[in-house]
C-alpha cells in the first residue's frame, strides 16, 4: 500500500516508564495542527523477561510473606499488566478529549514487525526524549519518518507504600 | 272469716307510696353546697385512707356497680389530693454508648426533662456546626498536613536509602504489580542471562549476594510499613479527638455547670464527650455515600445524642391523675416502637414509650377492673410491676421468654403510683377467692353503698342533688313537685320506701327524660306529669313481654282466674326479669293431696326447673306441715304442688305461702278465692316472710285484674315486712283508695288462708283442738283421716302377706 494513499497519523510512543500526560499534550498540539489519525505504540520493554532469565531473582510480595521465584509467565503477566496500565491512562487522556485512539502493542526486539508498523502510514512519531538512548530509536530514524521527542527521564511507578 | 275481717289486714293507701315531702322553705338555689356523693361517706373514708396512706399495698379497689358515679367520686377525691402533692419527676431515656440495647433512664425535678431535651436538641445543633469547622479551619489542616507530610517523608526515606545503596551495588529495586523484584542492572539496563554469564564469575557472585543481602532489607522495610501506616492513623486520630474535644468541651461546659446537682444526669454528660470524642473521626465532613446506606449519615450520627422524654411534667402543678380507658398492655407497661428500614425493622432508645403506669408515676392511675382483666396479660404485668415497684418496659413475648432476638430493653423506672381498680363487687370476691396476691397488693377496699336512707336530711340533700344534676346536664329546672317526684322514683328503684337509690346513672336517666317530655309539651320548668310521664314511657317501652302476658291471660291461652272460687288452686305471683326493666305476673299454682307416705312433691324439682332455693322452700313447707298439723301421727300424704304453665325455670321461695295455701286448700277442701293473688315465704312455723319484687308482683296482678275490670274483691297479699318496701303506682294506689284493689299485709300463713278462703285458720283451744270447721281443723281432720287409711293399708297388706 503506497503511503500517498494513506491519511496521515500522530503515533505515541510509549514504555511502561513514560509519563505519558507529557507525551499526550505533545501529540494534541500536533492534531490541532492537521487533522490526523491517533495511535498509542507501546513499546514493550523486555527487561522482565531478562529479569525471569535470571535463575535468582525473586519476587517479593508488598504485602510480606516469602519471595517467590520471577518465573517468564509471571513476567509476561507483569508485562501485560503494565501495557494494560498505559493503556488505562491513554483511555482516560482520550476520553477528557473525546478521541478514542487506537492502543498496539510491539516488542521492541521484534524490529521487523516495527518497522512494518511505522511503514505502513505515513506518521508523526511522538517520543519521550530517554527512548533515543534505546535501541528502538535506531529503527524509527532509519524509516525516516518525524520524530518529536518530548524532554522526559524515566519514571518508574511511585512506591507503594507513601501514606495510608 | 268474716269478709269486713280482711280489714285488719288490708294495707291503708298513704303505705302504698310514701309521698316525698320537701321543706316548705327548700330552696334550690343551693348548688354550692351539694354534696355530690351523700350516702358514700364509708367508701370516701375508705378511699382518703388508700391515698393519703404512703406504704406499700394500699392501691384501692373501688366497690360498685355501673353507674354508681364511682368514676366521678374517685376522680373528685384523687383530684384533690393531688393537688397536695404537687407535680412529680420528669423521666427520660437517653442512650447508654457502652450497651445501646439498654437504654438508661433519667430522672429530673418536673419540667427540667423538657429543658433538658431542649439543651441537648441545642447541644447537638451547635455541634453540628462546631466539630465539622473545627476540622475545616486552618489550624487542624496545618496539624494534619505536617503529619501527613512526616509520615510521607520517614517512608520517602526509607526508600530512597533502599534505592541509592542497591544502585551503589549495581542492583535496581523494580515494582511489579503486587510486588518488588531486585534485578542487576549494567549501563543502566537490566540485563538478562545471557549478559549475566558473560560477567566473570566473582562478579557474579557478587550481583547473587547483594540480591540476597537486599532483598532481606527490602522484606524488613516492607515489614515495617503497617507500622508506619498505623503510628500515621494514631497520629491523625489523636489530633481529631484533641480537635473535637477542644470544641464539645467548650459546648459541654455550661450544660454540665447547669445540671451538676442530678449526678445521673452529670454523668450522661460525661458520656457524651467521652464518646464524641472517642468516635471523632465521625464527626468530619465526608461525602455522601453513593449509597444511602453505606454509611452513618449525620442525623444518625447526632440522633443517639437526643433525648426521649417519656414522663413530662413541665405543665403539671399537681400529681398526675390518669384514667387509662384501654388498659390494653402497651398502653399500661409502655412499648418499644419500631420503624422499617430497607425491609427490616429497627428501633433504639427514642422509640420507647411510656404506658399509662409511668405517666402516672408519683400520682394515681384509674383503672376500669373488668377491661384490666381481658386484656391480655394486663393484670399479671401490673402486679409485677406493682410487686417489684419499678415498670420494665418490654413486649409480652419477652416478658414470657417467647422471642430471642435482640432488642432494646430498657432500663427499669422506679415506681410510685397508687392504683385504683374500679369494678362491680363480683370482681372483687372473685379476684379476693382466686388471686392469693391480689389482697396484698389492694389492701382497701371502699365498697359504694347502692343507696342511703330517707331521713329528712337526706332527702333535702338528695333533692340538691337532683338540682345540680339538671343544671350540669342543662335541663329545664325541676320544680318542686318533680323534684318530689324524682326522689319517690328513686326510693322504688331502691325497692324501699325508706331508701332512696345512688345510683347515679339511672337518676340521671330519669330527669333527662323528664326534661325532655317538658319541653316535648313546651313547658319551662319539669313538673311532677314529667316525671311520671318518664317513668310511664320507659316502663312502655320495655313493655312488649309484659303485654304479650297480660294478652295471654285475657284470652284465656295462659289461665289465670281473677274471679270465683278453686278448691287446691291459688293465683301465685312471679317476677321477670329483663335486665333495664323486670315486671311481675300472676303464676296459677295447684296443689293435689292423697294418701301417702309423706311426701310433698314439687313437680318443677322433679323435672329439674325448678332451682335449689325454690326445692328449699318447698321442703320448708313439707316440714310446716308435718309439724303443725296430726304431730302425733306419721304424715301420710301425698302431695304434688306444681306451678301451672310454666316452661321456663322457677326459682327463690316467694311462692311458698302460695303453694302452702293451695296445699291447705286442697286438704280442707275449702275454696280458694281467685280474686286474690298472694307471696311471701314461709318458715317452718308458718311464719310469712319478706320477699324481693312486692312492687312489680302487686302490679303485675293489679294489671291483669284491671284488663278484667276491677270489682272491689280484687287484691294481694303479701308479708307484712315487705309493707316498707312498697312504693307502689300511683294507679294502684289510686284503685285502693277507690276500694277497687287491696293490699293485704299477713304475717302469718293462718292469716293469709283465712283471707284466701274467706274462713278463719282457727287456733288451737286448751286441749290442743282445732276450732270445729276451721282451716286447720279442716286440713288436721284429713290429715288424721289420711294416717287412719294408711294404717288400715298397712293391717290388710300384712294380713294377706300372712294370708
Amino acid at each position: 500500500m503506497a503511503k500517498t494513499e494513506m491519511k496521515l497519523r500522530v503515533v505515541i510512543a510509549v514504555t511502561d516508564t513514560t509519563p505519558v500526560a507529557r507525551l499526550w499534550e505533545a501529540a494534541l498540539g500536533l492534531l490541532r495542527e492537521s487533522p490526523a489519525d491517533l495511535v498509542t505504540l507501546y513499546v514493550e520493554d523486555d527487561r522482565w523477561h531478562r529479569i525471569a532469565s535470571l535463575p535468582f531473582t525473586r519476587e517479593i510480595s508488598r504485602s510480606g510473606g516469602v519471595p517467590v521465584e520471577f518465573t517468564r509467565q509471571r513476567a509476561e503477566q507483569v508485562s501485560r499488566e503494565r501495557a494494560a496500565r498505559v493503556q488505562e491512562l491513554i483511555q482516560k487522556l482520550a476520553a477528557e478529549s473525546d478521541l478514542q485512539p487506537a492502543f498496539e502493542v510491539l516488542s521492541e526486539s521484534d524490529a521487523e514487525r516495527l518497522r512494518e508498523f511505522i511503514g505502513s502510514h505515513e506518521s508523526i512519531l511522538v517520543a519521550p526524549s530517554f527512548i533515543s538512548a534505546r535501541p528502538i530509536f535506531a529503527i524509527l530514524t532509519e524509516m525516516n519518518c518525524r520524530i518529536e521527542l518530548v524532554e522526559a527521564a524515566e519514571e518508574e511507578e511511585p512506591p507503594a507504600y507513601t501514606l495510608p | 272469716m268474716a269478709a269486713d275481717a280482711t280489714q285488719d289486714f288490708r294495707v291503708k293507701p298513704d303505705l302504698l307510696r310514701r309521698l316525698c315531702a320537701l321543706p316548705a322553705d327548700f330552696s334550690q338555689d343551693t348548688e354550692a353546697k351539694v354534696d355530690a356523693h351523700i350516702g358514700q361517706q364509708r367508701a370516701i373514708d375508705a378511699i382518703r385512707f388508700g391515698i393519703a396512706m404512703r406504704k406499700e399495698g394500699y392501691n384501692i379497689f373501688v366497690l360498685g356497680p355501673i353507674g354508681s358515679n364511682r368514676h366521678e367520686l374517685v376522680n373528685d377525691l384523687v383530684t384533690a389530693e393531688a393537688k397536695a402533692r404537687g407535680a412529680p419527676h420528669d423521666w427520660c431515656y437517653v442512650n447508654n454508648f457502652s450497651n445501646p440495647e439498654r437504654p438508661q433512664s433519667l430522672r429530673f425535678p418536673a419540667g427540667q426533662g423538657r429543658e433538658f431535651r431542649e439543651d441537648m436538641r441545642h447541644l447537638i445543633e451547635e455541634l453540628q456546626l462546631a466539630i465539622p469547622a473545627a476540622f475545616e479551619g486552618d489550624d487542624y489542616r496545618n496539624q494534619l498536613r505536617a503529619i501527613e507530610e512526616d509520615t510521607k517523608s520517614k517512608v520517602e526515606e526509607q526508600w530512597k536509602s533502599l534505592n541509592e545503596r542497591a544502585a551503589e551495588e549495581g542492583i535496581g529495586v523494580l515494582q511489579t504489580p503486587t510486588g518488588y523484584v531486585l534485578a542487576p542492572i549494567i549501563d543502566g539496563k537490566v540485563i538478562g542471562d545471557k549478559e549475566f554469564n558473560k560477567l566473570p564469575e566473582e562478579k557474579r557472585k557478587q550481583i547473587e549476594a547483594a540480591i540476597e543481602r537486599l532483598s532481606e532489607e527490602l522484606q524488613a522495610r516492607i515489614e515495617m510499613m503497617p507500622k508506619l501506616r498505623k503510628e500515621h492513623r494514631e497520629r491523625v486520630r489523636e489530633l481529631d479527638q484533641e480537635v473535637t474535644a477542644h470544641a464539645v468541651s467548650m459546648q459541654l461546659a455550661d450544660l454540665k455547670a447547669k445540671y451538676r446537682s442530678l449526678p445521673r444526669v452529670a454523668a450522661y454528660l460525661d458520656d457524651v464527650q467521652e464518646n464524641i470524642i472517642h468516635n471523632a473521626q465521625d464527626f468530619q465532613p465526608r461525602e455522601t455515600p453513593s449509597l444511602p446506606f453505606l454509611g452513618r449519615d449525620s442525623e444518625q450520627l447526632y440522633s443517639q445524642y437526643e433525648v426521649n422524654l417519656v414522663v413530662d411534667n413541665a405543665d403539671a402543678d399537681a400529681a398526675p391523675v390518669i384514667y387509662e380507658s384501654n388498659p390494653s398492655y402497651p398502653n399500661i407497661i409502655g412499648r418499644v416502637e419500631h420503624r422499617s428500614e430497607m425491609g427490616a425493622l429497627v428501633t433504639d432508645f427514642r422509640l420507647v414509650r411510656s404506658g399509662a403506669l409511668l405517666q402516672a408515676n408519683g400520682g394515681y392511675l384509674i383503672l376500669d377492673t373488668r377491661r384490666v382483666l381481658s386484656r391480655p396479660f394486663v393484670w399479671e404485668a401490673l402486679k409485677q410491676a406493682l410487686f417489684a415497684k419499678q415498670v420494665q418496659i418490654e413486649t409480652p413475648a419477652e416478658s414470657y421468654g417467647w422471642v430471642s432476638t435482640t432488642t432494646l430493653k430498657p432500663e427499669p423506672i422506679p415506681l410510685d403510683a397508687r392504683i385504683i381498680l374500679i369494678g362491680e363487687r363480683w370482681l372483687y370476691y372473685l379476684l379476693c377467692h382466686y388471686d392469693i396476691e391480689f389482697s396484698s397488693l389492694f389492701k382497701v377496699a371502699a365498697d359504694l353503698d347502692d343507696d342511703l336512707e330517707r331521713s329528712d336530711d337526706n332527702v333535702e340533700q338528695y333533692a340538691k342533688l337532683v338540682v345540680r344534676q339538671a343544671k350540669a346536664r342543662e335541663l329545664l329546672p325541676f320544680s318542686a313537685g318533680a323534684i318530689q317526684r324524682v326522689i319517690e322514683e328513686r326510693a322504688r328503684y331502691a325497692e324501699d320506701s325508706e331508701r332512696l337509690s345512688m345510683h347515679m346513672s339511672s337518676l340521671d336517666d330519669l330527669i333527662e327524660q323528664a326534661d325532655y317530655w317538658a319541653r316535648n309539651r313546651g313547658a319551662g320548668t319539669v313538673d311532677p306529669e314529667d316525671v311520671a310521664k318518664a317513668v310511664s314511657e320507659r316502663r312502655r317501652r320495655f313493655s312488649r313481654l309484659q303485654s304479650r302476658v297480660i294478652d295471654a291471660i285475657k284470652r284465656d291461652t295462659l289461665l289465670i282466674d281473677t274471679a270465683g272460687e278453686c278448691v287446691g288452686q291459688v293465683n301465685g305471683l312471679s317476677v321477670t326479669d329483663l335486665g333495664e326493666f323486670r315486671y311481675g305476673h300472676p303464676v296459677r299454682i295447684t296443689a293435689t293431696t292423697r294418701v301417702g307416705t309423706g311426701d310433698v312433691v314439687d313437680i318443677e324439682r322433679e323435672v329439674e326447673l325448678g332451682g335449689s332455693i325454690h326445692s328449699k322452700g318447698m321442703m320448708i313447707l313439707s316440714a310446716a306441715l308435718s309439724a303443725r298439723y296430726a304431730p302425733d301421727l306419721p304424715l301420710s300424704l301425698q302431695g304434688s304442688v306444681v306451678f301451672e304453665q310454666s316452661y321456663g325455670g322457677v326459682e327463690g321461695d316467694s311462692a311458698s305461702v302460695a303453694e302452702l295455701s293451695a296445699l291447705l286448700s286442697s286438704l280442707s277442701r275449702l275454696p280458694i278465692r281467685q280474686s286474690v293473688a298472694v307471696t311471701g315465704s314461709v318458715n317452718q312455723l308458718g311464719r310469712v316472710q319478706a320477699v324481693g319484687g312486692v312492687n312489680e308482683k302487686i302490679e303485675g296482678f293489679f294489671d291483669v285484674c284491671r284488663e278484667r275490670g276491677l270489682d272491689g274483691s280484687h287484691g294481694v297479699i303479701i308479708p307484712r315486712d315487705n309493707v316498707k318496701h312498697l312504693m307502689l303506682r300511683e294507679d294502684v294506689v289510686d284503685a285502693v283508695r277507690r276500694d277497687e284493689f287491696r293490699v293485704f299485709a299477713v304475717r302469718h300463713v293462718d292469716e293469709a288462708i283465712a283471707i284466701l278462703t274467706g274462713v278463719d285458720a282457727g287456733e288451737r283451744d286448751e286441749d290442743g283442738k282445732f276450732p270445729e270447721g276451721s282451716v286447720n281443723f279442716l286440713v288436721e281432720s284429713q290429715l288424721v283421716d289420711y294416717a287412719t287409711a294408711r294404717k288400715s293399708f298397712a293391717k290388710e297388706a300384712t294380713k294377706s302377706g300372712e294370708d
